[in-house]
């Protein structure tokens, strides 16, 4: 599961008033390359809850990779971002793109319902008690 | 058969008791011969020719066709003659949505197909492409962020790949996934079911694609399950997360018009504008049904495209289409019979309408010049019970 996805999931269990960011534990993670895509990251970039994605790369022990305000469209669009590795467009892409949580959990912030990640699938199935409806 | 089926809709009783009309005389009597209680013999002797099925449709709502078939009376002649059936040439294959839940329909060898049958991998891209078509995407070459609900094996998510576009896709059963990891999906997905929500946060989905997998949404597979509140959480839910303006492309199978009619009145309440796209109403097979939705008000852009095929243009391989299903599905609903019909209800009070209403009546009738018989001491008076 990269980074993107982990933004974009909140909790669903009873209980969760938004469940949302869920608490990333991680035991293993990975890094798969990818090509950045400068349009993709820039339309991308204001549904990104930045503070999560903040929370989500010092939970993997990566402190240093995004800083603590977004980028700006001009720093995105900047000419050579995609070719500079240091870029904040480079560091956005990997922080959502490349880096993949193989084994660890997600915790939902509300319940503390533990959703356990396998093989890089969030098990994100309730029991019949937990549904909201 | 007929007989026997005539019987208990005349004259409901409950199950135990139930041999035959007393009127034929035959399983009565030997009810009286054998001495035993007359429910016991029904269940553990064969006094009766016919077998007696129940049928009754099962599957919340009366929605999904699900038939559960008990022979009461343990078998006689006639049962004998049509016990294991195996199917027939041009005869259908019973939808996976009655055999099984999806967690357990689509166990190891099922998600296995996925990987080796290259005519369901054929019909599978197919469908995600006329899928990715209906979504409408603007053609601007910027990749989106979509859902694939229903991903199972990742098929239709690697069409999604060939385009450029980034996928998150959902999926109950774990044996899928598993051949969805195998096959190396560009997408990420999750272990979840749609029936409870998605779980995400608003507006942050471009569009979402789902190959073959609402009509599960119908079934009830556990007492927990009402079909109507998880459609709700489904398309609720996935209104929320889609971004103003964005579109879901849904492929189901209906079963029949009602599950199809549920499925859309669902998408209808959680807001959606939109309908039914049909390719190919002509053939049986080829035929396939896309619920096109769009968030948010309607507009321009939402008017529905056209199905493929609805002016009577024929698919290429329509040839495998059989004609016979028709006339299947009418054998398959007739005989649903209830044992515990309830009465009809009678309308009129137990004392009947009382002599006021009657000479009020009469007054009525002679005041428009009709011919009524003249009113005596007997009129209105209630009757002797003998009579």
């Amino acid at each position: 599961m990269r980074l993107l996805t982990h933004n974009m999931l909140a909790s669903n269990a009873r209980g969760a008033v938004t469940g949302y960011p869920l608490k990333l534990q991680v035991v293993k993670w990975s890094t798969k390359e990818a090509e950045p895509n400068p349009e993709f990251l820039r339309g991308m970039l204001p549904k990104i809850d930045w503070p999560a994605l903040v929370a989500a790369t010092q939970a993997l022990g990566l402190p240093e990779l995004l800083p603590e305000a977004p980028p700006t469209d001009a720093e995105l669009s900047a000419e050579g971002a995609a070719a500079d590795e240091g870029s904040a467009l480079r560091r956005l892409h990997r922080a959502l793109l490349e880096i993949h949580i193989e084994e660890g959990a997600l915790v939902c912030p509300d319940t503390d319902r533990c959703f356990p990640i396998s093989r890089g699938v969030p098990n994100m199935l309730l029991h019949e008690d937990e549904v909201r409806n | 058969m007929a007989a026997a089926a005539g019987v208990m809709r005349r004259s409901p009783r409950c199950v135990g008791e139930f041999i035959g009309d007393p009127l034929l005389g035959r399983d009565i009597v030997l009810g009286l011969w054998d001495s035993r209680p007359i429910s016991r013999v029904s269940l553990h002797r064969r006094p009766m020719k016919s077998p007696v099925e129940r049928r009754s449709v099962v599957g919340t709502l009366g929605e999904s066709r699900r038939e559960h078939t008990t022979d009461l009376c343990g078998g006689g002649e006639e049962r004998r003659g049509e016990k294991p059936r195996r199917r027939q040439r041009g005869e259908r294959m019973p939808r996976p949505e009655v055999q099984a839940p999806p967690e357990i329909f689509y166990n190891e060898s099922e998600a296995r197909k996925y990987t080796t049958s290259s005519r369901i991998i054929e019909i599978q891209s197919r469908i995600t492409e006329r899928a990715l078509e209906l979504l409408a995407l603007p053609n601007d070459g910027v990749p989106k962020l979509l859902l694939d609900i229903g991903c199972g094996s990742g098929l239709s998510g690697e069409t999604l790949t060939e385009q450029g576009h980034h996928w998150i896709g959902y999926d109950i059963s774990k044996s899928m996934l598993d051949v969805a990891l195998e096959r190396e999906a560009e997408g990420d997905l999750l272990l979840a079911d749609m029936g409870q929500g998605l779980g995400l946060r608003p507006g942050v989905i471009d569009g979402a694609i789902s190959i073959s997998a609402v009509q599960w949404l119908c079934n009830a597979d556990k007492s927990c399950h009402n079909p109507r509140l998880r459609l709700k959480a489904f398309f609720g839910s996935l209104y929320r997360s889609l971004a103003r303006g964005a579109r879901a492309v849904l492929q189901f199978y209906a079963d029949n018009v009602k599950q199809s009619e549920m499925i859309v009145t669902a998408a209808m309440r959680a807001g959606f504008a939109g309908g039914v796209v049909v390719d190919w109403p002509h053939s049986s097979k080829a035929k396939k049904s896309y619920l096109v939705l769009t968030c948010g008000p309607p507009s321009l852009n939402s008017s529905l495209p056209k199905g493929k095929g609805q002016d009577g243009a024929m698919c290429s391989d329509d040839d495998e289409s059989d004609d016979g299903s028709g006339d299947e599905d009418g054998a398959q609903t007739v005989g649903i019979y209830e044992r515990n019909r309830p009465k009809k209800r009678q309308k009129t009070k137990k004392n009947g309408k009382g002599k006021a209403w009657l000479l009020n009546k009469k007054e009525q009738l002679r005041r428009r010049g009709r011919e009524v018989p003249a009113d005596t001491k007997y009129t209105g008076r209630k009757r002797k019970s003998y009579f």
